[in-house]
C-alpha cells in the first residue's frame, strides 16, 4: 500500500490491509513527543465501535481520543478516479495536558527568548528553511503521506511543500519585522530587539500638573515591541497556513503553540521534527509547541483560553470556530482571520481587449489554492449584455480547461455531490460550461442570471458568472466577508477603489493579481505582526 | 405507446400499487418482487412521459447521453434531480413580481405548457390562484434559505397526494386502535387554508373530522411568509407583514389557549380528538396545559400526530422519547397513539414511525440511498442521503434527491411490517455546512 520512496524513518507508518497507520509526533516546548505504539487492530475496532454506537457511517467516525493516544482518520483517496478508495489513513498522535504547553515562567521568557537578538531569529530560520526545502527528506515524506488522504490536488500539494522553505526565509522574515513593526521612522527589528528611545518631547500629564507639587521637566520616553505568548489555531484550507502562523510567532520571538488543523496535520508534525533535529536547543524551539486536539475539547480549551497561558489567540477558520473562541477567551486578545472570499469585476472594456487573455488572468484568481483560499475569486461579475456574459463564461471555461491540463483537479466525492446538487437543483436552469474527461469533473463555469447563494459554492474550480449593467451595481454585493476584488481594466480601479474599500474589502487588485504579496503586506486589514507584539512604554 | 395509452396504463398500475400497499399495511404476506415490478413499470412509464413532456427532464436525459429507453438503474444513476429544482427560478422575479417569468419557469418542470398570465399579478398568492385556473395545484414550502419551492401538480397527481397516504395509513391506524371513520374533532397547530407544505396535512386531517379547530383560523399568506424571512421592502409590504403578525405571532399565546380550551371542552363531551402539529408546537401545547394546572385528559381513541422536524426551533429540541412521555403525561394518550410522520412537499405519500421506532416506506415509493457524491448505493443496510422515485408524480419530475441523511434497512420489523424502513433520526445531509477559512458566511447572496 505505502510504497515509500521517501525516508520512512521520518513519520514512520505501518500498512495493515487497506489501512495506513502513521505516528505523528508533537513538539511540546522543545521536546518531541511520539504517541505510544498503538495496536492497529484495537484502533480500528475502536472506530468501528464508535460508528456503531453513534449510528455513524464509517467515514463520519473521524476522531477518537483513547486512553493514551488520539487518532484522526481520513478516508484514502484514489486520485486517478477522484473517489474514495478502500481504507483509511489513521494519524496517531500523543496526548498532552494544557499545562505542558502553557508558558508561565516569565523570567525564562524575558531572559532567554524575548532578549534573543535578531541574528538569533535569522540563524534559526536559516537552519529550518534549509531543512524543509522541497528537495529535503521531510518534504518528500510529507508529500507522500499527504497524497494518501488530502483532498488538495497533487499539483497544489507539491507547491505547498515547495513554499515552506521560502516562507521560512530569514531575510524575508526580517524585512517583515522591519516593515510591520516600523515606528517613528525606525525599523521594526530595533523595537523587537530592545527598548528604543523615541526622542519625542513629552508632557508629564494634566493631573500631575494640577497637583500640589508640580515638577517640571520631561524625561526620555522609550518604546519596545514586546514578544507575546501566542496560541495559533490554524485552518487546513492550505497546508501552508500552519507554517505561516509559526513564522509569525518565530519572527516576533514569541512563545507559541501552533494547533495544526485536521486535514493538514503532517506539515506541523514535520516542522516540529525539523526543529528538534536541526535547531534543538534554540530558545524558539524550547518555547514552541505544535499539537492537535479536537476543537471543542472543553477539558483543554477551558484552560488554554483562560488568560493564564496566552497573551494572543490567533484563529483562522470557520465562523463557528471563531465565535466559539471569542466567546470563551474573554480576557485574551483574539486576532481572527475570518472566512472570506474574492470576486472579480470585468468591465465592458474586456470585449474590446483580447477576451482570452482577460479570462486567463481572471481564471488564475479563481485558482488560488484550488479556490480554497480566502482571496480566491468565486464569482465573476461581467458588465455587458447577456450574450457578452455568456461569451465570457465560455472563454473562461476554456481558460480553466488549460488549468485542468496543467494541474489536474481532484474533486472530492462530497464536492462532486454538491456540484451535482447545483446542476440538478438550484442552478438547473442556469447555463453550464463543464470541463472534464472520462466522466470526471475538472472545472466548470456557470452563468447564473439571478442572485446566487454563496453557501452553495463548492469552492473547487467552479466559477459563477453574473451579468450586471454597470460594475457599480456590484457594490451592493460587497461586505467585510469579501477579501479581494479583482478589476479589469486597470483604468476602472481608481474610480472604484475607495468605494470598494469603504465596504470592508481588504484588497483591490488588477485581475490576475489576487495573490500578489510582499513581506509585511497587510493581511485582512491588519498589520498582523504589529498586533502580535505588545507595544510597551518606558 | 401513445400518450393516452401510457396514461391509461399508468392509472392501472397505480391502482394495483395502491391495492398492493393496502395488503402490506394490513401486514399480510406480500411478495416484495411483485411490488418492485409494479413500481419499476410505472417509473419507466413516467420516465418516457417526462422525456416527452417536461422540458428540463428532457435536457437532463440528453445531457446524460440517454434516451427514451432506459432502465431503473440509469434513472437512479443519471436522471435524479434534487428537491432544489423546485426553487430553481431567479429570485429577482419574485421581487419584480414578474409572474410571467415565474410561469415560464414552472412550465419547464411541468408536463404541460403553461400560458403566462396576461395581467400583472400583485402577489405570490395571486399567482398561485392563477395557476389553479390553469389546472395546476401548487404546493409551496419555505426552506431555511428563505426561497420558496413550488411543486406543480395536475389534478391527477394532486389527487394522489390527497389520497395515497390515507389509503394505507388508515389500516396502520386501525391496528393502533384509531378508526378513521369514527367521529372525532381535529385540532391543528397550523393554518386553516393555504398550500404551505406540512400545513396541508393538518387541513387533510381537518377534512375527515366532524369539527376542526386551527391555531390560525385563516389562510396562510405566502407573501407574508416571504416578507417575514427577508424583511419588508416598502410600506405596502410592511402593512402586510404587520397584518399577518397581528393574526399570528402577536396572538400566538391567545390562539394556543383558545385551542386548549376547545380541546378541554371536546374532551368533556367524550368525543375523541386528533391533535396535529410540528414537534415544537406540540411541545408548546403540552407546556401550556401543564402550566395552566388544568387536566386535559383526552378520551379513548384520541391520537396525537407530529411531524416536520424542529427546523429553526432546534434550540427547543428535546429527545423524541421525552416528548412522547410529555404528551402522554399531559393528555393521557397511550404511547401507541402518539405518532410521528415524515414526508416532503415533493412526495405523494407519507411514512409513519412504528412501535419499533422505524419510518416504514410504503411500497408506493422506491427508495434510493445515495453516497456523498450522490451516487446510488446498493444494500439492505445503508446510511446515506435519502432519495426516492415517486411513481405517482405524473406532472413533475418525481425522481428526487432530498437533503436528508438517513439510515435505511430492508428487513422484517418487530412491528410486523416488512420492506425498507428508516431507522433512528433523520438529519441534514453533509455539504450544507459553512466551510473553512476560504469558506463563506451562510446565506450571503452574490
Amino acid at each position: 500500500m505505502l510504497m515509500s520512496t521517501a525516508n520512512p524513518g521520518i513519520l514512520p507508518a505501518q500498512t495493515d490491509g487497506n489501512d495506513v497507520f502513521v505516528e505523528l509526533p508533537f513538539m511540546i516546548r522543545g521536546t518531541l513527543r511520539y504517541p505510544p505504539h498503538a495496536q492497529v487492530d484495537a484502533v480500528r475496532a475502536a472506530f468501528d465501535r464508535e460508528a456503531r454506537e453513534k449510528g455513524l457511517s464509517p467515514r463520519q467516525a473521524a476522531y477518537l481520543k483513547l486512553a493514551d493516544v488520539q487518532v484522526l482518520r481520513e478516508p484514502m483517496i484514489d486520485r486517478a478516479r477522484s473517489a474514495y478508495r478502500d481504507g483509511f489513513l489513521y494519524q496517531i498522535m500523543p496526548l498532552f495536558r494544557p499545562e505542558e504547553i502553557g508558558e508561565t515562567d516569565f523570567a525564562a521568557l524575558a531572559d532567554e527568548l524575548y532578549s534573543l537578538p535578531m541574528e538569533g531569529i535569522s540563524s534559526f530560520l536559516a537552519a529550518l528553511s534549509g531543512a524543509v526545502s522541497i528537495e529535503s527528506e521531510y518534504a518528500a515524506r510529507g508529500l507522500e503521506l499527504s497524497l494518501l488522504s488530502s483532498e488538495m490536488p497533487e499539483g497544489f500539494l507539491k507547491a505547498a511543500y515547495g513554499t515552506f522553505s521560502a516562507l521560512l526565509n530569514p531575510e524575508t522574515a526580517i524585512r517583515m519585522v522591519d516593515d510591520e513593526l516600523s515606528f517613528l521612522n525606525r525599523p521594526g527589528s530595533e523595537y523587537l530587539s530592545g527598548w528604543v528611545r523615541t526622542g519625542r518631547p513629552s508632557v508629564t500629564g494634566l493631573s500631575t500638573a494640577m497637583g500640589p507639587a508640580p515638577f517640571a521637566g520631561g524625561t526620555d520616553t522609550w518604546v519596545r515591541a514586546m514578544p507575546t505568548r501566542q496560541l495559533h489555531i490554524t485552518a487546513g484550507n492550505s497546508p501552508a497556513v500552519p507554517i505561516v502562523s509559526a513564522l509569525r510567532a518565530f519572527a516576533t520571538k514569541s512563545a507559541s503553540v501552533i494547533k495544526s488543523p485536521s486535514g493538514a496535520l503532517i506539515p506541523g508534525a514535520l516542522l516540529g521534527l525539523a526543529m528538534a533535529r536541526h535547531v534543538p536547543d534554540h530558545p524558539l524551539t524550547r518555547h514552541t509547541s505544535i499539537v492537535y486536539w479536537q476543537g471543542g475539547d472543553a477539558g483543554l480549551e477551558d484552560v488554554l483560553f483562560s488568560p493564564l497561558f496566552f497573551d494572543r489567540i490567533v484563529v483562522w477558520g470557520a465562523p463557528d470556530a471563531v465565535a466559539s473562541v471569542r466567546a470563551r477567551a474573554l480576557y485574551n486578545r483574539v486576532i481572527t482571520f475570518n472566512p472570506r472570499y474574492g470576486v472579480t469585476w470585468i468591465g465592458r472594456e474586456a470585449f474590446s481587449d483580447p477576451l482570452e487573455e482577460v479570462a486567463a488572468r481572471a481564471a488564475g484568481d479563481s485558482m488560488i489554492w484550488n479556490q480554497k483560499a480566502c482571496i480566491a475569486s468565486l464569482v465573476h461579475y461581467v458588465e455587458g449584455s447577456e450574450a457578452q456574459a455568456l461569451e465570457y463564461a465560455r472563454v473562461l471555461s476554456l481558460a480553466l480547461r488549460e488549468w485542468d491540463r496543467q494541474v489536474t483537479n481532484l474533486v472530492p466525492p462530497l464536492l462532486a455531490g454538491q456540484i451535482r446538487r447545483l446542476r440538478r437543483g438550484t442552478l438547473s436552469q442556469a447555463r453550464w460550461f463543464v470541463n472534464g474527461e472520462d466522466g470526471r469533473l475538472g472545472s466548470a463555469v456557470v452563468y447564473v442570471p439571478g442572485e446566487f447563494n454563496l453557501l452553495d459554492h463548492p469552492m473547487c474550480r467552479l466559477v459563477v458568472v453574473r451579468r450586471v449593467d454597470v460594475l457599480e451595481r456590484c457594490l451592493g454585493y460587497l461586505h467585510a466577508g469579501v477579501s479581494t476584488v479583482g478589476i479589469h481594466p486597470l483604468s476602472r480601479i481608481p474610480g472604484l477603489r475607495d468605494r470598494i474599500a469603504a465596504r470592508g474589502v481588504s484588497n483591490i487588485m488588477p485581475i490576475g493579481q489576487h495573490e500578489r504579496m510582499y513581506p509585511g503586506m497587510p493581511h485582512d486589514g491588519m498589520r498582523v505582526l504589529g498586533d502580535l507584539v505588545d507595544w510597551k512604554n518606558a | 405507446m401513445n400518450p393516452d395509452a401510457k396514461m391509461s396504463r399508468l392509472r392501472e398500475v397505480h391502482d394495483q400499487l395502491r391495492e398492493f400497499t393496502q395488503v402490506w399495511a394490513r401486514k399480510e404476506a406480500v411478495d416484495p418482487d411483485a411490488g418492485r415490478r409494479l413500481r419499476e413499470e410505472v417509473i419507466l412509464l413516467n420516465h418516457r412521459r417526462y422525456f416527452e413532456c417536461i422540458p428540463i427532464y428532457r435536457r437532463w436525459v440528453e445531457e446524460s447521453g440517454q434516451g427514451e429507453d432506459v432502465g431503473l438503474e440509469t434513472i437512479k444513476t443519471d436522471l435524479m434531480s434534487t428537491d432544489d429544482v423546485f426553487k430553481s427560478y431567479n429570485p429577482e422575479w419574485m421581487d419584480l413580481k414578474d409572474f410571467g417569468a415565474m410561469t415560464r419557469w414552472l412550465g419547464e418542470i411541468y408536463h404541460e405548457r403553461l400560458e403566462a398570465p396576461h395581467d400583472g399579478l400583485g402577489t405570490v398568492g395571486d399567482w398561485v390562484a392563477y395557476l389553479e385556473t390553469c389546472g395546476v395545484q401548487v404546493l409551496f414550502s419555505s426552506g431555511t434559505s428563505g426561497l420558496f419551492s413550488f411543486v406543480p401538480r395536475d389534478e391527477y397527481t394532486w389527487n394522489s397526494l390527497m389520497n395515497n397516504s390515507f389509503n394505507y395509513l388508515s389500516f396502520m391506524l386501525l391496528e393502533k386502535g384509531f378508526v378513521m371513520g369514527q367521529e372525532f374533532s381535529a385540532f391543528v397547530l397550523g393554518f386553516r387554508g393555504g398550500r404551505l407544505g406540512i400545513q396541508l396535512v393538518g387541513q387533510l386531517i381537518g377534512n375527515f373530522a366532524a369539527e376542526s379547530h386551527f391555531l390560525y383560523e385563516t389562510e396562510i399568506i405566502p407573501d407574508a411568509i416571504r416578507i417575514l424571512r427577508r424583511g419588508p421592502k416598502d410600506e405596502q409590504e410592511m402593512k402586510l407583514l404587520l397584518r399577518f403578525k397581528d393574526l399570528t405571532v402577536d396572538r400566538e399565546e391567545e390562539n394556543y389557549r383558545r385551542l386548549m380550551d376547545a380541546m378541554a371542552g371536546t374532551a368533556a363531551t367524550g368525543r375523541s380528538v386528533v391533535l396535529f402539529g410540528a414537534p415544537f408546537q406540540v411541545k408548546k401545547m403540552c407546556e401550556l396545559v401543564l402550566a395552566s394546572g388544568r387536566k386535559v385528559s383526552l378520551p379513548p381513541q384520541s391520537m396525537i400526530v407530529f411531524g416536520g422536524g424542529w427546523k429553526s426551533f432546534e434550540g427547543e429540541k428535546i429527545e423524541r422519547d421525552v416528548l412522547v412521555r410529555m404528551i402522554g403525561n399531559t393528555f393521557g394518550v397511550p404511547k401507541d397513539l402518539i405518532m410521528e410522520g415524515y414526508s416532503m412537499s415533493e412526495m405523494n405519500g407519507a411514512f409513519l414511525r412504528c412501535t419499533g421506532d422505524r419510518y416504514h416506506l410504503p411500497p408506493l415509493i422506491e427508495p434510493v440511498i445515495l453516497d456523498e457524491s450522490l451516487s446510488p448505493m446498493a444494500g439492505r443496510d445503508l446510511r446515506g442521503i435519502f432519495g426516492f422515485l415517486d411513481p405517482f408524480a405524473v406532472s413533475y419530475p418525481g425522481f428526487i434527491i432530498s437533503g436528508d441523511l438517513v439510515h435505511l434497512v430492508d428487513e422484517a420489523c418487530p412491528c410486523g411490517l416488512s420492506g425498507p424502513a428508516l431507522v433512528g433520526e433523520v438529519t441534514r445531509a453533509p455539504g450544507r455546512e459553512v466551510k473553512g477559512c476560504g469558506g463563506v458566511m451562510a446565506t450571503v447572496r452574490a
